[in-house]
């Protein structure tokens, strides 16, 4: 808790807070994880057809 | 104190000299850990590869197919040898319980590796230098491999693919 | 309607006693379960013996992953988030009759999956990859029983908002409750991740959706699975702090250090499940890069001060009350014939040394590849989640048996054994798993001289050695988890009640007194220790790299 009659200092605030920890711990791990990891796995590139018509020959 | 709430002021406490010392110490010692996962890349001749394509089951074996129809010089326990030459794309299909093709290889020179299952997931383990990928289906894994020296290899499953799993080997020869 | 406990002066709910009691049951049955399925794959895995048939290993593999890392694990912190929110901070169980609903449902869900596993109809393993199936029973167990601990995670948020606006506690959160908060945040953004993922896969179980792409499937998978061990460590480093303060009335030596770091843990601990795909197809390097170094091993920074702030709070305590000679004079003095004690110290070393130093390795995008789904892999997470988590919970115990049950320990001198017994079986268990995984051994394989294949492999002789070792270590890791069981199910059900404060066996330690005068370091133990830590945890990464250079060349 903060000093009697000072501004609560910002890194307290944070870490006293339940919601806004759990919103941080929640929105990173989802953007950074999931939603970055489901992206890349979506947006793969087939075979290329070059690659596919050099060893099917034709 | 843990099960007590802290004193108040807890916030304001100075932090001890040897803690400061830990801190900074451990600090320096987790970007040096990120920094060499980088520079590995840069530096480094191990690396996973960044290449996955996607496929499906029917193109995979077409093209596997194709692969072993070209290169294939004989046959052992009832799997294809295969001897591409070096630079080349090498198909190797995971499937309950084999690895195949047999490949033939020479040392010193890259292959073009696409590895791939028609079912399950499968471990691709090669010992005794232990290097291990993870083989989905409908992905193309790429890794170019360079083997650094001539001896018989297998490619053992190591990622549980059914009751049969333990059955599962498959052999890579490098010559000089 | 509250009792006031004639030892701690902690005031306690009388209708959240009988809820912390049930989960803590269920959570030593698990256990049973689960160390059952582990002397079983020891004696299969150890082929001298080579005790079950194949469908019958892997059956048990599923079953013993499933108690011993999910159900004994989850039931006990349950019962954990229920104590640190109302006893400890003198609060009222907010809605009991939802605690126990959320009860039903956990064991409705360990009873499915343990019924579905054992009737042979979910052979896919802890992980179920797809497109291995189950049968939708299997699923829908494990959805009840995550729902059921998603519900205790809010019980035990509102327990907290309870006693706050009631004012039942001053100033700020102590230390253990603060610590299970930062372990219930994690708790549920993993629960719901499972969510995601088993949901749309107890729908394709029953045929109502087509296919799922195992791409996705794991990557999800891993959000929930590796997530859930990370609130394992949480809430072990919690009981850490709690069990100092118990033990010998150590103390944080800065509060503040110590809530920043768990607030490390909440901001960079989760995105560590991308560990599992480091050697996968599919994300690239700089995902892989990103994710697994914790967002630039925030994570593994906050491990590093909780690994320092809980020996230096021993060792701070220890030195006020006199034990001031040397290095390690406290360190010698410690009140060691106290098994909550031991266990706490062993958890730490055995985490530390043997857990945390190979999850680095293993979690370095790189050395992943010469530990993916080897037998080093299991071995590295018996030294996290076994010797550290397990041990740990252990310890706890001893104090919620007289605390809680209000009951004597009963066999108190093997009790004081018990904790060694442990975390020597499980420390040797561990590394012969870990040295075996090197040689190339896998993890999850029923037979490794390959029976019955077109090609066979023949590992490095050396194996036989650790093999053995292994066998010794399962044992004897075996042995002291069912002597710890007997010792608990034996004190609770038929032991002699604990009357008041004379019965108490172990100490429940007053604060330490306040130091004096502010001379030199506070804890230059602590410091030597964890620098020679810090050689050791280098020194095996660098020998990894090293090994790196003799492998084939990849990209």
């Amino acid at each position: 808790m903060a000093k009697e009659g000072e501004k609560t200092p910002f890194w307290l605030y944070v870490i006293e807070d339940p919601m806004l920890l759990l919103f941080m711990g929640v929105t990173i791990y989802a953007v950074f994880y999931l939603l970055w990891g489901v992206m890349e796995l979506s947006n793969l590139p087939p075979i290329p057809e070059d690659l596919k018509k050099s060893i099917l020959g034709r | 104190m843990s099960a007590i709430p802290p004193k108040e002021g807890w916030y304001y406490t100075k932090i001890a000299k040897e803690e400061k010392i830990w801190i900074g110490l451990a600090l320096v010692v987790c970007l040096g850990l990120f920094a060499t996962m980088i520079l590995w890349h840069v530096y480094g001749k191990q690396n996973p590869s960044f290449t996955t394509y996607k496929t499906n089951v029917h193109e995979f074996n077409a093209l596997y197919d194709a692969f072993v129809e070209k290169y294939k010089v004989g046959e052992e326990h009832g799997f294809a040898v295969v001897k591409p030459d070096p630079n080349t794309d090498v198909f190797m299909r995971a499937q309950i319980w084999r690895w195949e093709p047999v490949l033939i290889l020479k040392k010193g020179e890259s292959y073009r590796f696409h590895l791939a299952s028609t079912d399950f997931l499968h471990g691709f383990s090669l010992q005794p230098i232990n290097m291990n990928f993870m083989v989905y289906p409908n992905h193309d894994y790429v890794l170019t491999f360079t083997p650094t020296e001539a001896g018989e290899y297998k490619v053992i499953c190591n990622e549980f693919c059914g009751v049969g799993h333990h059955l599962m080997v498959g052999k890579i020869v490098v010559e000089e | 309607m509250f009792r006031t406990c004639d030892i701690t002066g902690f005031k306690v709910d009388r209708k959240v006693e009988p809820l912390i009691k049930a989960n803590a049951v269920v959570a030593v049955v698990s256990l049973l379960l689960g160390v059952t399925g582990a002397l079983l794959l020891v004696l299969t895995r150890w082929q001298v013996v080579h005790l079950l048939l194949p469908d019958w290993y892997y059956r048990m593999l599923t079953f013993h992953g499933l108690n011993a890392l999910v159900f004994w694990i989850v039931f006990f912190e349950i019962a954990g988030l229920y104590f640190g929110s109302t006893i400890i901070l003198n609060c009222k169980m907010s809605t009991p009759g939802v605690g126990w609903f959320a009860f039903i449902l956990t064991i409705l869900g360990f009873g499915l999956v343990n019924y579905a596993v054992l009737a042979g109809k979910a052979d896919v393993l802890f992980t179920s990859y797809v497109p291995l199936r189950a049968e939708p029973v299997y699923y829908l167990g494990i959805i009840l029983f995550a729902v059921g601990a998603l519900i205790a995670c809010f019980l035990f948020l509102a327990n907290l908002k309870k006693a706050k606006q009631e004012k039942t506690y001053e100033g700020s959160l102590p230390l253990f409750t603060y610590g299970l908060l930062a372990a219930c945040i994690i708790a549920i953004l993993t629960i719901a991740t499972g969510a995601i993922i088993y949901i749309p896969t107890l729908l394709w179980s029953l045929g109502y959706i087509k296919s799922l792409n195992p791409a996705m499937y794991k990557l999800v998978f891993w959000g929930f699975g590796h997530s859930s061990q990370q609130i394992n460590v949480t809430a072990m480093i919690s009981i850490w702090y709690l069990g100092a303060f118990l033990t010998v009335g150590g103390t944080s030596i800065n509060e503040k250090v110590s809530r920043i770091a768990f607030m490390l843990y909440i901001i960079g601990i989760n995105v560590a499940s991308a560990h599992h795909i480091l050697s996968d197809p599919g994300v690239g390097t700089e995902f892989k890069i990103f994710n697994t170094s914790y967002i630039m091993y925030i994570a593994v920074l906050a491990s590093l001060i909780h690994a320092f702030a809980v020996p230096s709070a021993i060792e701070s305590a220890q030195r006020r009350r006199g034990f001031t000679k040397g290095l390690f004079d406290w360190l010698i003095n410690a009140p060691w014939g106290n098994p909550a004690f031991s266990a706490v110290l062993l958890g730490m070393l055995g985490f530390g040394f043997i857990g945390g130093v190979t999850g680095v390795i293993n979690g370095m995008e790189q050395t992943n590849t010469i530990i993916h789904n080897t037998l080093s892999l299991p071995g590295h997470f018996k030294g996290t989640v076994v010797i550290g988590t397990t041990l740990t919970f252990m310890g706890a115990a001893y104090y919620i048996v007289p605390l809680v049950f209000r009951k004597k320990i009963a066999f108190f001198k093997l009790a004081q054994l018990q904790p060694w017994i442990f975390a020597g079986g499980v420390a040797l268990l561990s590394s012969s798993m870990y040295i075996l995984g090197a040689f190339g051994i896998p993890r999850r394989h029923y037979d490794i001289t390959f029976t019955g294949s077109a090609f066979t492999h023949t590992f490095n002789p050396a194996t036989d050695l650790f093999w053995v070792l292994f066998a010794i270590g399962g044992i004897l890791a075996v042995t002291g988890a069912l002597i710890w069981i007997i010792i608990i199910v034996v004190s609770v059900f038929f032991g002699k009640s604990l009357t008041g404060p004379q019965d108490m066996q172990l100490a429940v330690a007053s604060p330490a007194p306040e130091a004096k005068e502010h001379k030199g370091l506070e804890a230059p133990g602590t410091l030597v220790l964890s620098i020679l830590f810090m050689v050791v945890f280098l020194t095996f990464i660098a020998l990894n790299y090293g090994w790196l250079t003799a492998m084939w060349e990849v990209k």
